[in-house]
């Protein structure tokens, strides 16, 4: 038998090496494991670190957003609320004005409410006052309904006019009205469109007088008083009732000029006038002495304006024409509103459509308000009174004095019509 | 460093670490109000121990105005040296329910509304 053959593959040397060779390679595979941890826990870490700094981040932002939309929200609650107060204020302004004044006047006070005291201001504005020559005497023989009708056409066709020439209505009482140029709003040309206005109402009355003439009712005159000067304008009243108001001496002036007016005349201030003279035509001028003013004041009697407006009223001159014989009467002197208590006996003695000239057992101041009755040849009463006041004296002869008649009721005008038809001639010449 | 404008104004008071802002802000988007956060960086750039600002004149400010405003104390957080001291007023009713807001960004801004 062979000897046994020693085992072939490598030597046990060899062998040793390779063990060597893989402990050293587990020991090297060890400390990359314990590095690859180390990265993977460093990895970690990091972006700890960054998940956190993109938390703060992101609250960060959040609460920007936040913070933008909660001053968003307050800011719109601010809007909203000056929104609501300006609402408001829009509201009392409309209320308060939007009946007297133009909606352009309203419109501007919306657009500078800033500029608008309603508390109360002195300041100057033209002040005009009218009312209707009449009207009571007219009212006593219409219907309470009628009276409204023609209340109603009056004040709609003047109302009108008024607002074209952007007065304020500050009241209305009855007949009468009472407008500022001025206020709430100030214009250079204020005393120049109440002067304006005025001839354009003047010339509107025969609108309103057309309807009335169809009715056989009697013709209505507005007398126009205009003045300019310092006055208190503001809400006044009570808590329960507050209106745009106006008081001054100036306004009880405008009163008193209005008051000197006969029918179809508009009747300036000084003041006024010299705001305007350049523009004004002047059929003349006359000096009073009202209450409660301390000089006699001259006021001048306007029938055209120029410029822009160009209005003119139609001149119509009466010459009270001699009668034959004379016509008795009987008259009282009114104060006020009310007649004074004693008759007087006169005599009519000359006579146009709606002037005459008396002869008065009496004398009477100019601008005296009469009472009259007329008599028939008869020694019978007409029946009717008529209203005139007195626009002549004479300082030779207080007893004889020219009147304009302001209310004539139909009796008394058909009697005087008589008068003139059958005997008297009447000149009536236009220029 | 000043801005002036017809509708609003940034000054800084260095001797008082002070910025000041008065008028109206109403200026659109970052594009806009990015001279005003440079004035307000610039001065926190300084690091002074405490800055002002005074925003007692400022009568409006959109909402790009807030968000260049939290930018600003964003800015200054991320020193952790400076304390801000905001001035408001009771005048203007949005200073109050928004500023408050800029303690959730800065908690140790102090606020004083007069």
């Amino acid at each position: 038998m062979p000897a046994a053959q020693p085992p072939r593959g490598p030597s046990r040397n060899a062998l040793l090496v390779e063990v060597q060779a893989l402990r050293q390679r587990v020991t090297a595979l060890e400390q990359e494991k314990h590095d690859l941890e180390i990265m993977l826990e460093m990895a970690t870490d990091h972006a700890d670190d960054l998940s956190e700094a993109l938390q703060q981040e992101r609250d960060d932002l959040e609460t920007v957003l936040e913070l933008t939309t909660d001053h968003g929200d307050a800011i719109e609650a601010d809007l909203q609320t000056q929104a609501e107060a300006l609402a408001r204020r829009s509201q009392f302004i409309r209320e308060t004005f939007g009946r007297y004044v133009s909606e352009e006047v309203v419109a501007q006070l919306l657009d500078a409410p800033e500029g608008l005291e309603l508390g109360g201001a002195k300041r100057k504005v033209t002040i005009l006052m009218s009312d209707v020559r009449g009207f009571t005497a007219l009212a006593e023989c219409l219907e309470p309904q009628e009276v409204m009708t023609f209340l109603n056409r009056y004040l709609e066709a003047i109302v009108d006019v008024i607002l074209a020439y952007r007065g304020t209505i500050i009241e209305i009482l009855g007949d009468g009205l009472l407008v500022l140029f001025g206020a709430p709003l100030s214009r250079d040309d204020d005393a120049e469109r109440a002067v304006a206005c005025a001839l354009a109402m003047q010339l509107r009355m025969d609108d309103t007088n057309a309807p009335n003439r169809r009715l056989g009712l009697p013709d209505v005159e507005m007398g126009i008083g205009i003045h300019t000067g310092e006055v208190v304008v503001g809400n006044i009243g009570s808590q329960q009732r507050t209106k745009y108001g106006v008081v001054g001496s100036a306004v009880n002036l405008t009163g008193r000029i209005e008051s000197y007016t006969t029918g179809g005349q508009i009747l300036i201030s000084s003041t006024t006038y010299a705001e305007t003279a350049a523009l004004l035509t002047v059929s003349h001028q006359l000096t009073v002495a009202p209450k409660g003013v301390a000089a006699p004041i001259t006021l001048s009697a306007v029938t055209a304006i120029g410029g822009i407006h160009s209005l003119c009223l139609p001149t119509q001159i009466e010459m009270p024409v001699p009668l034959p014989q004379m016509l008795d009467l009987r008259y009282t002197v009114l104060e006020g509103k009310f007649a004074g208590s004693t008759l007087y006996g006169g005599r009519l003695v000359k006579l146009a459509t709606r002037t005459a000239e008396l002869h008065l057992d009496q004398p009477v101041g100019a601008f005296s308000d009469l009472k009259l009755h007329l008599l028939r040849p008869t020694g019978e009463v007409v029946p009717g009174e008529l209203l005139a006041k007195v626009v002549e004296t004479r300082p030779e002869d207080a007893f004889r004095v020219v009147v304009r008649f302001t209310s004539i009721p139909e009796a008394a005008g058909m009697f005087l019509d008589t008068v003139r038809r059958d005997e008297y001639p009447v000149i009536d010449r236009a220029e | 460093m000043d801005i002036i404008h017809e509708d609003y104004q940034v000054r800084y008071d260095a001797a008082t670490a002070t910025v000041i802002c008065q008028g109206s802000f109403r200026l659109r988007g970052t594009e806009e109000y990015a001279p005003i956060l440079q004035v307000l960086t610039a001065a926190a750039d300084t690091k002074p121990a405490t800055l002002t600002l005074d925003l007692r004149t400022l009568q409006f400010l959109n909402s790009s105005g807030i968000n260049t405003l939290a930018k600003f104390v964003l800015h200054v957080r991320q020193y952790n040296a400076t304390q801000i001291v905001m001035k408001g007023s009771h005048h203007f009713p949005w200073q109050e329910k928004s500023l408050k807001n800029f303690q959730r960004l800065l908690p140790g801004l102090q606020l004083e509304i007069e």
